[in-house]
Parts: structure tokens; sequence; C-alpha cells
């Protein structure tokens, strides 16, 4: 039996080089322009502000300064501590719970369509109006923006985890179950990778909308984290510490984000076989 | 016209069909996609569905796998009415189907890991097959990354892989070229002469049909019936790469010839 015998990328090892060095080149200049822009922007402000409009403005410099004395004191991890305790734990339950109800809902017709007009309401509430109701219920503390992050996390999990599930493509679900594989065989190994992409598409945009809801929360009523500081910064009139604040949330939100593409690559690596793209 | 077929007794019979119709959509916007079919899928044979595009070849397949329920009639296998998935037929689908999250050798595997095989036998097992349909090198290729015939050949391994006594095959060579095309018949012939499976193959060309089968069914235009149950004359093992040598071919081409050209010239 001699059926094509191919071997696979053979002779194009040049070609490779070339297009990869070609990638490499384009990427560079994508970075100097970014970083450019940057600066430009840094250099706009250091020198842009008046000394009159400095207490307003402040200065990159001085933001600088201050984030450094910040982060060499002690008391500033903790307010981080706590938002991050907020945001993790809100962010963890709320995107747990979405994925089982939208796994559920998006495998059962009749549970979806009881349970629609209650989504919907619940939809049409903006969860950051719900906070002070929180504070109301769990007090000043951790408990009522845990409840708020879990609230805002979950209606994005819960809502691509369930259409996702509704893009599944039935002929992978019907043809798996006619080779022989079992109802958990099947949501494991095929619906589930099937519905992975959208659900991950939801995983990640709700994290913003959970550091929003953790920070919101203690605008409203804390007496620490991230969100209090900013707020007590601001009724100080301490315009660097109140940069600093938010370029720390910044960083909260970036991290977290580069974890999760990362768990993104590692399941889903089959998606990205495309010519390589810039990530962000 | 029906040629009845000649059979000694109901076991010899895998799949038989009996008077199915099937409709798509409902009320007055129902429109028949085949109509009345009947024939017999004989164990141990390979059994040819021709017709023309659009005739319900690929919804014939669907009703046996039990993956649409019939409007009229029943589909019987061994006897008993297929009623919900039929899992003890292998349906190699017009697409390939393949996992796109999984690799070449991911996807051969996925029936065999379904049936709990032992991974040093799956492994193994895997790679016999896709060395036998020239994939080697390939294992770790994800569908996206494979050639359209290179996933139909995955597709047909998938399926032959774990060694389903009723085959159904919708059009899997037709993406191929004629050399690929050839020596996988002449592999189909020699597993199916090997493990005497049963085979349901649907197919657009008459050649293909005459180097496979034991019996042809010739299907009308749309909406589908069977026009005509043909018997190939030609004796076997045949050699599938010089298939116009052997005796009979040309007869056999010809009569299949006269009843399938009135169905694609109108008229
Ligand atoms: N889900 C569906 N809804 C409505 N009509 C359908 C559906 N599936 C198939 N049909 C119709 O039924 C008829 C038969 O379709 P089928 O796919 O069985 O044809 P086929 O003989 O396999 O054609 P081909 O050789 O092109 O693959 C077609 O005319 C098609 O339009
Ligand atoms: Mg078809």
């Amino acid at each position: 039996m001699t059926a094509v015998d191919v071997k696979p990328n053979a002779n194009f090892a040049h070609e490779s080089i070339r297009a990869h060095r070609r990638r490499a080149n384009r990427n560079l200049a994508i970075y100097v322009s970014r970083f450019a822009i940057l600066v430009a922007i840094l250099a706009t402000w250091q020198f842009g502000v008046s000394d009159a409009s400095l207490p307003y403005f402040s200065r990159p410099t001085l933001i600088a300064g201050r984030l450094a004395e910040l982060l060499s004191g002690e008391t500033i991890y903790r307010h981080i501590y706590v938002t991050l305790t907020e945001i993790v734990l809100g962010y963890v339950l709320g995107a747990l719970i979405g994925l089982v109800l939208g796994f559920v809902l998006g495998r059962s017709p009749f549970l979806s369509s009881v349970l629609q007009p209650y989504i919907m309401a619940l939809y049409s509430i903006p969860k950051i109006a719900l906070a002070p109701v929180f504070i109301v219920w769990l007090g000043l503390g951790i408990a009522s923006k845990v409840a708020v992050v879990l609230l805002s996390s979950f209606f994005l999990v819960f809502f691509n985890t369930y259409s996702g599930l509704l893009g599944v493509n039935e002929e992978f679900v019907r043809l798996a179950r006619l080779m022989g594989a079992s109802w958990t065989h099947t949501i494991g190994r095929v619906v589930l990778p099937a519905a992975a992409p959208q659900i991950f598409i939801g995983l990640k945009t709700a994290v913003p909308y959970a550091v929003i809801g953790a920070v919101i929360g203690e605008y409203i009523g804390a007496n620490e984290g991230l969100g209090f500081f900013i707020l007590y910064a601001s009724q100080t009139y301490d315009v660097p510490s109140l940069f600093s604040g938010i370029i720390l949330l910044v960083c909260i939100v970036f991290v977290v984000n580069v974890g999760l593409t990362r768990i993104e690559r590692r399941f889903m690596h089959w998606r990205n076989l495309g010519p390589q793209t810039l990530t962000f | 016209m029906l040629n009845k077929n000649d059979f000694s007794g109901p076991s010899d019979v895998a799949l038989a069909f009996r008077d199915v119709s099937l409709n798509f959509g409902q009320g007055i916007k129902s429109v028949p996609a085949i109509d009345r079919v009947n024939f017999d899928v004989l164990n141990g044979k390979v059994t040819t569905v021709v017709g023309p595009s659009g005739c319900g070849k690929t919804t014939l397949l669907r009703l046996a796998a039990g993956m649409v329920p019939a409007s009229g009639g029943e589909v019987l296998h061994d006897g008993a009415r297929v009623n919900g998935l039929n899992t003890r037929v292998g349906f190699v689908t017009q697409d390939s189907n393949l996992f796109p999250w999984l690799t070449a050798l991911q996807n051969v595997e996925f029936p065999l890991i379904a049936r709990g095989v032992p991974k040093d036998e799956r492994r193994e097992r895997a790679h016999r097959w896709l060395k036998l349909v020239g994939l080697t090198g390939f294992e770790n290729h994800y569908p996206s990354q494979l050639s359209g015939g290179m996933q139909k050949r995955v597709s047909i391994v998938r399926t032959l892989i774990y060694e389903p006594n009723v085959v159904l095959f919708d059009e899997p060579f037709g993406a191929l070229d004629a050399q690929t095309r050839m020596t996988l018949h002449h592999e189909l012939l020699e597993l199916w002469k090997q493990k005497n499976s049963t085979m349901l193959f649907i197919t657009h060309d008459l050649v293909e049909a005459i180097t496979l089968s034991d019996q042809i069914i010739i299907m009308t235009r749309r909406p589908g019936r069977v026009k005509q149950i043909y018997q190939v004359p030609l004796a076997r093992p045949r050699n599938v790469f010089e298939i116009y040598l052997e005796p009979g071919f040309d007869e056999a081409y010809s009569a299949l010839w006269e009843h399938f050209k009135s169905e694609i010239v109108p008229g």
C-alpha cells in the first residue's frame, strides 16, 4: 500500500525563515510606534501643565515619585490586598455560577424559556445601582463588594457561555454519540471545547467589569481598598496619589488579563494556527 | 420499476428501507425529499446509491443512522426499527466534520477513547490507520492545517478504526485525486473482504459504483425514488487500478448510464 507520501514542511524552511524575519521587523515597528505614542503623551503632560494648574493635573514625574514612595510604604499593600480579594472572590464565584447556569440553560430549551424574563429583568438593572443595597445588607466590609463584583461578572460569563452552547454544531454532538461516546464524554470532549472560544470571551470581558464593580463599591462605602484610597486622595486634593491609585488598578486588570490569555492559549491552541498576529 | 432482490432469508438483510419517505418542512410548505424508498442492504455486501445531486442520498444515510426520523415508512436494522441514534453503524459524512480542537491523531482516537480501548492499543491502531492512508507525519496537525483531501482521509479513518459492522459512506472520495482514490478503493475492498463488513456507499461516480459494489441503487431526480436496482456482474476480487479491463465492465457501465442519463438530462 503506497498512498501519497508527503513530508510535512519540507522545502519550506527558507521561505519560513524569510517570512519570520519580515514578521519580526513588522512587530518591531509596531512596538516602537506604540512606545513613541506613550512618550509623546507623557511629554505633553509633563511640559504642558502650567504651574498654576499643577495642583489639578500633577505631572508624570511627580506621580512616579509618589507611586515609588507608596510602594515602599506599607498601607498601600493593604489596599491592594483588599481590592484584589474582592475582585478574585467575586469574579471566581460569579464566573462559576455563570458557567454552570449558562451551561444548564444552554442545553435545556425548557429551562431557558422559563427563566428568560427573570434573567432579562436582572440583566437590565445596572449592577452598580445595587451597590448601596448590598452595603445595607452586608455592611462596609469586603462582603458587599464581593457581591457587586459577583453580579457584574456573572452576566457576561453567563451570556457568553449560554450563547456558546447554543452555537455548538449539533452535527458534532450527533456524530460523537454515533461513534459511541457517552453523554459525559460528549459534553467534556465535544460540547465544552466547541463552546470554549465564546466562553473565554465572556471570562475575559468580565474582568474589567469585576474591577469596576469592586472600585465603585468602594467609592460608595468602604474604609479600605484601592477605590477607597482613590476617593480619599480626591477628597484631599492629593492628585499624585489619585493617579497612583488609578495606575495600580490598571496594573491589576492587566495582570489578570495576561493570566487569562495564558490559560486561553493552553486550552485553545488549535485556534491560533494561522499566521502569527500581534497579541495584546 | 423495481427489481426484487433475491435473498434467502431476512437474516441476510442488514438494513432494510421500507416505504421510507421524508418531507422537510411542515404543512403546505412541506417538501418531499425522498418518496417511498424500498431496498435492502445485504449483510457482507457493498451497496451503492447513485443519483443526481439533491435527490436525497445523504438523507437516506441520515435516516439509517437515526439522525432524522422518517415521515413515513421505516428503516430496519437487523430487523429492528431504527428509532433514535443508531450507534451500530459507522458514518463517514459528506463533510469531514473533524473536531477542529483535536489533532489528526486525537480525532482518530476519539471513538476508541469513547469505547475504552487502552492507550497503547489505541496509539498503535491510530498510527497504523493513519499510515494506511498516507498521513504519517501529520499526526499532530490540526484539521485546519490539513488539505481537504487529507481531512477526508482522517475522517474515513476515524470511522473505520472502530470497525463498525455496517458502515455508511457519503461520497467519501469525492475530493481526492485519482491515484489516492484508487488506492483507497483498493484498501477499502481489502478491508471489506477481511472484516466481511457491510457497506452502504454513496457516490456520483458510476465507475466508483461499479468498482466497489455488489448492488447499485439508482435514484430518480428529486424527490428521490428508487428507479432501478442493479446487480453488478463483475467477479471479485477486482483490480481497482484497471477496472476498465475487468470482464463485464463495459456492459455494466452502459446499462447504468442508460438509467442515469435520463435523470440528469431532463425530459
Ligand atoms: N435540513 C433540511 N431542510 C430542508 N430541506 C433539506 C434539508 N436537508 C436536505 N434538504 C433537501 O432535501 C433534498 C435532499 O438532500 P440530500 O442532502 O439528501 O441530497 P443529496 O442527494 O445528498 O445531494 P448531493 O449529491 O448534492 O449531496 C435536497 O433537495 C435538499 O434541498
Ligand atoms: Mg449528499
